[in-house]
């Protein structure tokens, strides 16, 4: 090995990256040649000293859950969050799996549930003033609901029924706050279809 | 039991929100330290971390396994560490070494030292501190190819091959980089106090 090859690989010993055969020659090379074992010398001090670096801590770091982010960027679709929250949780949290129906009438949203299949109105009637949702809104809640109830046969989604920590917590636990907030960002695009719905 | 990256990544990719807290906890300490050195500015890092942790929770639904988990997450706190510099370009000047002027006030002499570095003592404590500031400023004035070399390897003891995949770049320009990098250290911080290189082991 001449010096220009050693020093082409000067890294390589010093960070332990070379086979034995090769560190055997580069060793000796460096007992035979005075300038480069003084450049190899410089390399290894500066390594030293960049251990020396302190380190600070994470500590104060507070991981913020992409929900909450979200929640921030899009205040305008807080409405439409709030109430599709409402009406998921109060249709998974009452949902029998059996006989369940959803309706749009008169400008409420009507659910159905049990065998007896009694109307039954959400509290989104209660909670929502305005904007209206429009039927065509209605029928892709409704696709997403059932998504969401065939979802439930294969892994049980535990609802919370603290209704008034949705925003916080509950969406977040559902594990479905993406294709949510896609639906969701599709309402306030309405020529939009929801991507999470058309991929399935 | 210690879960382990890939299994973590699977429990997310498969819906468990916690699995993503608990990888996240593992790697914001190296990611702080990461973006610390890169930047040389702790609220920036501090920043950096949550941007890192963000991208991270939306791209790893996409997240196929052709790379490691570390080289795809490198790859995002690069991006986030280089955005940054972007975004700040214009506080920031390029320094070359033919430009740094010594200053008195900051020099050091090793041979002062009363005490072994291995010693654990407040004046050896402070000592080493004060190098370890000379060397992290001495580093913000490499340039960002080569801190970043160093950054990656001294500090995440990544492999050459890794560094070359993570910075797209042939492993040979990676290693060239190192070497250099280490020469401008060691004269940037000739220039900046530490006068006698003789002892430090």
């Amino acid at each position: 090995m001449n010096c220009e090859r050693i020093e082409s690989l000067m890294v390589d010993f010093l960070y332990g990256e070379m086979s034995d055969e090769m560190s055997k020659e580069f060793i000796k090379h460096l007992s035979e040649c005075d300038n480069c074992s003084r450049n190899f010398n410089e390399l290894r001090q500066v390594r030293t000293l960049l251990g020396k670096i302190p380190e600070i801590s994470d500590q104060s770091l507070n991981w913020q859950t992409p929900g909450e982010n979200h929640r921030k960027k899009n205040n305008h679709l807080r409405w439409y969050f709030a109430a599709a929250a409402v009406l998921v949780l109060t249709a998974l949290s009452l949902f029998v799996a059996l006989n369940t129906s959803i309706q749009y009438r008169q400008g409420v949203i009507v659910l159905r549930f049990g065998t007896n299949a009694q109307p039954v109105l959400t509290e989104a009637e209660e909670k929502t003033t305005e904007p209206a949702i429009s039927s065509g809104d209605v029928e892709k809640l409704i696709q997403y609901i059932n998504y969401l109830e065939e979802k439930q046969n294969a892994e049980r989604i535990i609802i919370s029924d603290q209704l008034e920590n949705l925003a916080s917590t509950t969406m977040y636990e559902l594990k479905k706050r993406d294709q949510i907030i896609q639906l969701l960002a599709s309402y306030s695009n309405l020529n939009a279809e929801p991507a999470s719905l058309q991929e399935r | 039991m210690i879960e382990t990256d890939s299994s973590l990544l699977a429990n997310f990719v498969n819906g468990n929100e916690k699995a993503f807290t608990t990888l996240a906890n593992k790697w914001q300490h190296h990611i702080l330290n990461f973006a610390y050195r890169y930047l040389g500015d702790e609220e920036k890092a501090r920043d950096v971390v949550q941007e890192v942790l963000l991208r991270l929770y939306m791209s790893l639904k996409k997240f196929r396994g052709e790379a490691k988990f570390s080289t795809f997450l490198f790859r995002i706190i690069t991006n986030c560490c280089i955005d940054t510099i972007k975004k700040n370009n214009h506080n920031s000047k390029e320094i070359s070494f033919e430009d740094l002027k010594s200053d008195p006030d900051l020099e050091i002499n090793i041979d002062e030292r009363t005490v072994n570095p291995g010693v654990k003592n407040p004046a050896d404590i402070a000592h080493w501190n004060d190098i370890g500031e000379k060397i992290r400023n001495a580093l913000m004035e490499l340039p960002e190819s080569q801190r970043i070399v160093i950054i990656m390897k001294e500090y995440s003891h990544m492999k050459f091959a890794e560094i070359a995949e993570i910075t797209e770049t042939p492993e040979s320009t990676v290693k060239s980089r190192m070497y250099k990098g280490l020469i401008n250290l060691k004269k940037i911080l000739s220039r900046n106090g530490i006068k006698d290189w003789s002892d430090i082991e």
